[in-house]
This record gives C-alpha cells, sequence and structure tokens, in this order.
C-alpha cells in the first residue's frame, strides 16, 4: 500500500514580476516505512514541494496536482480536516534548527501545546510525554531540558528537540527538510541514525530533503533528483549513484567531496549557475549546463520514464545508458 | 550542551537582571530631580510679578517676603539642598496660587488624571493591538487598507481638533454623552479610596453615581486613545508581519495547532516586545495629550493643573509637575523594561 503518491505537483507563486512556476509537475509515491530522499541544487523547489502537502506555502502561491494521503488529497483539505492531518499523520522538521522552535517558550511547553492538542491529555500527563520524547531523541536530562529555552542548546540539541516535536504524535510521515545541513559532521551522523532507528522501530516513512548525495546513499530507500522545479532522475541509491544515467545526476556527484575521488582527479563544480525560476530555459532545463545537449534538449521537455528496474530517466540522450 | 547553571528558568538570573534595573532607576530618579529643578528655575520670569497683585510688587517688603517664604532668596544650590531635602521628606513646598502644600494638591488631581489615562490606554491597546492582528492577517487585502487609512488619521488629526468635534457631534448634536467635569451636579463625590470615581462609587454601591461617573470618562478617554489607537495598529501590523513568516510560526501550523492559537499564543508572544514598547510610547503621549484633552473637557486633573501652573509661574507647582511626570516615565520605562525581560528569556542573561 502506497502511503503518499503525488501526482503533476504544480506550485506557481505570484511575485512582483508576475506568476512563477517554482515546482513544475512532480509526480513521486512514499511507501510506508521508506525513506524517500529528495536532492538537488538550491533553488530547485524541494522545499516548496513539501510545503505544499502541508498547505504551508507562502501567500500568494497556488497549487494544482494531487497528493493523495489515505485516499484523501491532502491539496483540497482545508479546516479540521488538514489540522488533523498536520502534525497527526505528517509533521515536519524544518531547514534550520535555530529557527524552527519559538524562542520565547520554553521547549516543554512547545511539545507538550502539541501532544495536548491532538490527544486531549492533560497539562501533567503531556509534559511527562515530552520528557518521554526527549528522552527517545537522546537528550540528556529530559526534565529539566523541558524548563530551557531554545537558545540554551547547541544547533544539534535543537534539531534532536524539533524531531522529538515532530514524532510527538506518532505520525506516519515525516518530512525533514535539510535536517542536518545546519549542523556538523558528527552531529549530522547522530540525527541520520535516529532517523534510520525510528523508521525501524516504528515503521516510520520519511521524506527526506537534503542536497548532499553522501547523506542519500547512507540512509534513502528511493532518491528523486530535483532540478528546476521537476525530477529529472530517481531509483534507488546504491545504482543511482554509482551509475546515475543523468548528466545532472553524473555532475553532482563529481561535484562531491568522495574519499574515493580522490584518484580521480579535481573535485569538479557544475559549470553555469542553475536557472532561476523565472527564466527557466526551453525544452530540458538543464541543457544550457549540458555537455550532451541536443536539438530534441532545446525544444522539448523530457518527460520522466522507466529504464530499467524500479528507475526512471528525464533525458532524451541518456548518455550513460549502460552498452548492449 | 547545556551551559551547568542557567539550564532552568533561573530566579537567581531573573533576580539579577531585575536588581540592575533598579539601580538604573534610582540614578535615572537622582538626574531627573536636577533636571526638573534646574529647568523651572532657568525659565525667564519673576514668579514674584506673575503671583503678587499689582499693589504688592510696588511694595518692596512684599516682595521680599514672597521671595523670602519661597526660598527665592538663596542661591541655586542652596535651592537644590533645600528641595532635595523637602523631597525626601515628601514636602514640595507651597503652590504660589492655592497657598496649599503642592502634594496635597498632586493628590487631588493625579487620581482624576490616571483615571482617565489608565482608561484611554487600556481602550488604545485593546483597540490598537486587536486592529494591528486584524490588519495583519489580511494584509494587502480591503481591511488592511481601509484600517491603514483610519491609523494614519489617528495619528495625524490634532487632538485639540478630535476634542472638538467630539464634543460637537456627541455632546452637542446627539447628546448620547455628557460634554465636560466628572459628575453631573446632582451627584455628588463618592467618599475618596482611591480617587477613581468609578472605583470609589461601586465600592459604595452607588450604582448611579459610578455609571454618570462612566458616562463621562466615554469620551475624554476614546479622543485620548485616538493617537495611541492609530499608533498600536501600525506598530502591531507592522511586528505581526514580521514574525509571521519565521520557520517557528510555520512549524506551529504543521503541528496542526489551531490558527487562532496560532496567531494568539505564538504570533503574538514574540511580536509582543516590540508591541510593549510602543505601549511605553502610549503612557507618554498621554500625559502630553491630558493637557489639552483636560482643558477642553474640563477635566480636573493634573493637565488642568499644569496649565494653570504653568501660566502662572507657580514654580512650586509646576515641579511637582514635572516630577509626577518624570517619575511617570521612569516607571513605565523600568516596567517595559521587565517586562522585555519576562517575555524574551534571551534579555534576561544578556
Ligand atoms: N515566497 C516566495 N516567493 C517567491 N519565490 C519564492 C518564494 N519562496 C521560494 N521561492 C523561490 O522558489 C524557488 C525554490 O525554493 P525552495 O526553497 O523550494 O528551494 P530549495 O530546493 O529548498 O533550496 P535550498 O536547498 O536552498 O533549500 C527558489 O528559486 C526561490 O527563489
Ligand atoms: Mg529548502
Amino acid at each position: 500500500m502506497t502511503l503518499l503518491e503525488v501526482e503533476g505537483l504544480r506550485v506557481k507563486i505570484r511575485t512582483e514580476g508576475g506568476e512563477v512556476t517554482i515546482v513544475d509537475g512532480v509526480d513521486y509515491a512514499v511507501e510506508p516505512g521508506q525513506v524517500f530522499g529528495v536532492a538537488g541544487e538550491s533553488g530547485s523547489g524541494k522545499t516548496i514541494s513539501v510545503l505544499a502537502l502541508l498547505r504551508l506555502l507562502p501567500r500568494g502561491a497556488t497549487t494544482s496536482g494531487r497528493a493523495l494521503y489515505g485516499g484523501r488529497d491532502l491539496l483540497r483539505l482545508s479546516g479540521r480536516a488538514l489540522r488533523r492531518v498536520r502534525g497527526r499523520e505528517l509533521a515536519m522538521v524544518f531547514q534550520d534548527p535555530l529557527t524552527s522552535l519559538h524562542p520565547m517558550m520554553t521547549i516543554g511547553r512547545q511539545l507538550s501545546e502539541h501532544v495536548r492538542i491532538h490527544e486531549g491529555l492533560s497539562r501533567r500527563a503531556a509534559l511527562a510525554r515530552a520528557s518521554e520524547l526527549l528522552a527517545e531523541v537522546r537528550i540528556p536530562d529530559p526534565k529539566r531540558a523541558l524548563e530551557a529555552f531554545p537558545h540554551q542548546f547547541s544547533g544539534g540539541m535543537r534539531q534532536r528537540v524539533a524531531i522529538a516535536g515532530a514524532l510527538a504524535t506518532r505520525p506516519k510521515l515525516l518530512i525533514a527538510d535539510e535536517p542536518t545541513t545546519a549542523l556538523d559532521v558528527t552531529v549530522q551522523a547522530g540525527i541520520l541514525r535516529l532517523l534510520d532507528r525510528l523508521r525501524r522501530e516504528s515503521g516510520l516513512s520519511v521524506i527526506l530533503i537534503t542536497h548532499d548525495l553522501g547523506v542519500m546513499s547512507s540512509i534513502a530507500d528511493h532518491v528523486s533528483v530535483f532540478y528546476a522545479g521537476r525530477i529529472v532522475e530517481s531509483g534507488p541509491p546504491p545504482e543511482l549513484l554509482s551509475a546515475p544515467r543523468h548528466p545532472y545526476t553524473r555532475a553532482l556527484l563529481d561535484a562531491l567531496p568522495h574519499p574515493e575521488a580522490e584518484g580521480r582527479g579535481e573535485l569538479q563544480a557544475i559549470r553555469g549557475l542553475p536557472p532561476s525560476p523565472r527564466n527557466r530555459p526551453p525544452g530540458c532545463a538543464f541543457h544550457p549546463r549540458c555537455a550532451y545537449a541536443t536539438e530534441a534538449s532545446l525544444e522539448q521537455v523530457p518527460l520522466l520514464r522507466p529504464v530499467g528496474e524500479r528507475r526512471l530517466l528525464a533525458c532524451h540522450v541518456d548518455p550513460f545508458a549502460p552498452g548492449p | 550542551m547545556l551551559p551547568g547553571r542557567s539550564r532552568t528558568r533561573p530566579p537567581r538570573v531573573f533576580l539579577r537582571f531585575l536588581a540592575r534595573r533598579f539601580v538604573a532607576l534610582v540614578f535615572l530618579g537622582l538626574g531627573i530631580t536636577l533636571v526638573a529643578f534646574l529647568l523651572t528655575n532657568l525659565v525667564p520670569g519673576d514668579p514674584a510679578a506673575a503671583n503678587l497683585g499689582q499693589r504688592a510688587i510696588e511694595d518692596p517688603a512684599a516682595v521680599a517676603s514672597f521671595r523670602e517664604r519661597y526660598g527665592l532668596d538663596k542661591s541655586l544650590p542652596e535651592q537644590y539642598g533645600i528641595y532635595v531635602w523637602r523631597l525626601a521628606h515628601a514636602d514640595l513646598g507651597e503652590s504660589q496660587q492655592a497657598r496649599l502644600p503642592v502634594t496635597q494638591e498632586l493628590g487631588t488631581f493625579i487620581p482624576a488624571t490616571a483615571e482617565l489615562a489608565l482608561l484611554s490606554i487600556l481602550i488604545a491597546v485593546v483597540v490598537g493591538v486587536g486592529l494591528g492582528i486584524l490588519a495583519a492577517i489580511r494584509q494587502n487585502r480591503l481591511t488592511d487598507h481601509l484600517l491603514r487609512v483610519l491609523s494614519l488619521t489617528g495619528v495625524s488629526m490634532p487632538t485639540f481638533w478630535l476634542a472638538l468635534v467630539a464634543l460637537y457631534v456627541f455632546f452637542f448634536r446627539l447628546a448620547w454623552l455628557p460634554g465636560t467635569g466628572r459628575l453631573d451636579p446632582q451627584f455628588s463625590e463618592p467618599r475618596h479610596r482611591t480617587g477613581f470615581f468609578t472605583i470609589d462609587a461601586l465600592l459604595q454601591g452607588e450604582w448611579a453615581t459610578a455609571a454618570d461617573a462612566a458616562r463621562h470618562l466615554v469620551l475624554p478617554a476614546v479622543v485620548l486613545a485616538l493617537y495611541n489607537i492609530g499608533l498600536l495598529t501600525r506598530y502591531t501590523r507592522t511586528a505581526v508581519l514580521e514574525v509571521v513568516n519565521h520557520d517557528y510560526i510555520r512549524a506551529a501550523r504543521a503541528k496542526g495547532i489551531p490558527e487562532r492559537r496560532v496567531v494568539l499564543r505564538h504570533v503574538l508572544r514574540a511580536a509582543l516586545p516590540a508591541v510593549i514598547t510602543v505601549i511605553g510610547l502610549a503612557f507618554a503621549n498621554v500625559m502630553t495629550g491630558a493637557v489639552l484633552v483636560e482643558n477642553i473637557f474640563a477635566w480636573p486633573g493634573i493637565g488642568q493643573y499644569a496649565y494653570r501652573s504653568a501660566t502662572t509661574l507657580d514654580l512650586p507647582a509646576i515641579m511637582g509637575v514635572s516630577l509626577f511626570v518624570a517619575v511617570v516615565y521612569i516607571v513605565v520605562n523600568f516596567i517595559v523594561d521587565v517586562l522585555y525581560g519576562v517575555i524574551d528569556p534571551r534579555i534576561r542573561v544578556a
């Protein structure tokens, strides 16, 4: 049973310079207990595409497409139904742990408010629950942490608190938007282990956003690579990362500092800049930066099509197709 | 990790924060007495001339005894020394006009002003903050535009003009509300306890008197509030809009917290320091506005007293009023500072 099925998700935002398409037709499915990775450069629409699912888009944004969850379309929920899904079934951890906790409320209050609203617990029971949650994400001395304010914690600890908050009501799907980007490497590893453990222990599904393919390979079951508001390639990380088919995926991998990459010479930055949503190139949005682009790439938007076992690719050229 | 001591909400840190604020308060208070003293003594003009009758001024003996009586024959530092000494004994001298102790006069005028000012600020805060939130929620929609026009009108219309219009419409034309004073003549003042007629009358069980006192408060309090309503609407709107796009507000929504609660608990809390700053300013505005409003509405408060003392160069009275105003400023500032610390835990440590 698929947990979440996104079809043709499109997000447009009205700005002073007119309406821009930020997310331009995205399809994917998340299975129960799966970590679904979303990779891509800054500005490719990763955050916007998940904010759309929870209806947290900035003012002036319009959404089209479908996002089926438990037989309902998330994009059409409102009022009470939406609030019941938000935070109870779907939860989100935000990109920057330094800004995603309320600076003027104690940790205990922030965690217990959530539990009380969804489960109608008493203040006392909710606080006890909050302290369990903090223990679960390995915050030392949870009882005292309840009384503390966010600024008294380090970034890594705050991200753990944010995760504890997101998991407070045992959601089925956790959306984690670059939960480790702002943190240093050891802390990063700790958070990823935590997500992995929760997935194994409680069957949690995770949409994990990161522009770091290294992080992906260690935890994700399936990876989608975003470029300019679209998915250009997707597949299971071992295959995708060892044999990328899309020139963009390959370029991303080459840009990654790899222990094994040392023999292969210098790090390769991707030439050029990602296009802004305002002036996206026609055809394949990657073509101006692509060494393999052809006539077709300039004219037609390549569609995402299956290429082998659980793999999808959106490229007219497919220069890295395995030989016959 | 957590720093060892300050992990829980530490009363120690908070007490130290309070103590620091308090020391600042004492120094400010001392400075204020000096400034109040110098300002009132350096103004040109001869109090004797302003207060003695024509005949007395021509009599050197009368002038000399007047000067002696008010210590005007001594040097400035001596006068200041005497002033502070008396101040320490709650003695502000005698007013030259009424020949009554200034403290006694202040005691009768301050409650009238306080009742008016506090009600006016309450109105301004409730209405201004409410409208500010509303404008922010309806950003760039019709309500927001209307509120912008309204708040601009509030801050740009001169208070005396608003007062006259209000008097004309609600008293003169519609006769819905009384125009002047604190009570209609058929009522006698309730026995003084707080000096607030509404509260005193309620405490005595004199319902009709309380109602009449309340009706007399409406026009001056609302007129006095209009400027602050405009100010608070604009600043609250800005403060709320600054906060709503923060991730922690988005996070609250993502948790399925009802929108009302998100706005009233999460957004407002974060916007509160900015709003409280403006409420502090509102006190200052009310003190200034009271002079005009009290004179127009014949409200027997400190504003009228100030006006009368200033026009007669009644130095002890002027000093008394300045001191009172200064104390209000200082106390309001102190409270605002402390509230910052109460609301935002990050400030206590700094
Ligand atoms: N409120 C907004 N109004 C207009 N454009 C926006 C708004 N928010 C985001 N965008 C644009 O949408 C595009 C995608 O933004 P998004 O935050 O989804 O990128 P991202 O893939 O999450 O990048 P990052 O890795 O930096 O987080 C960007 O080009 C950004 O400029
Ligand atoms: Mg992002």
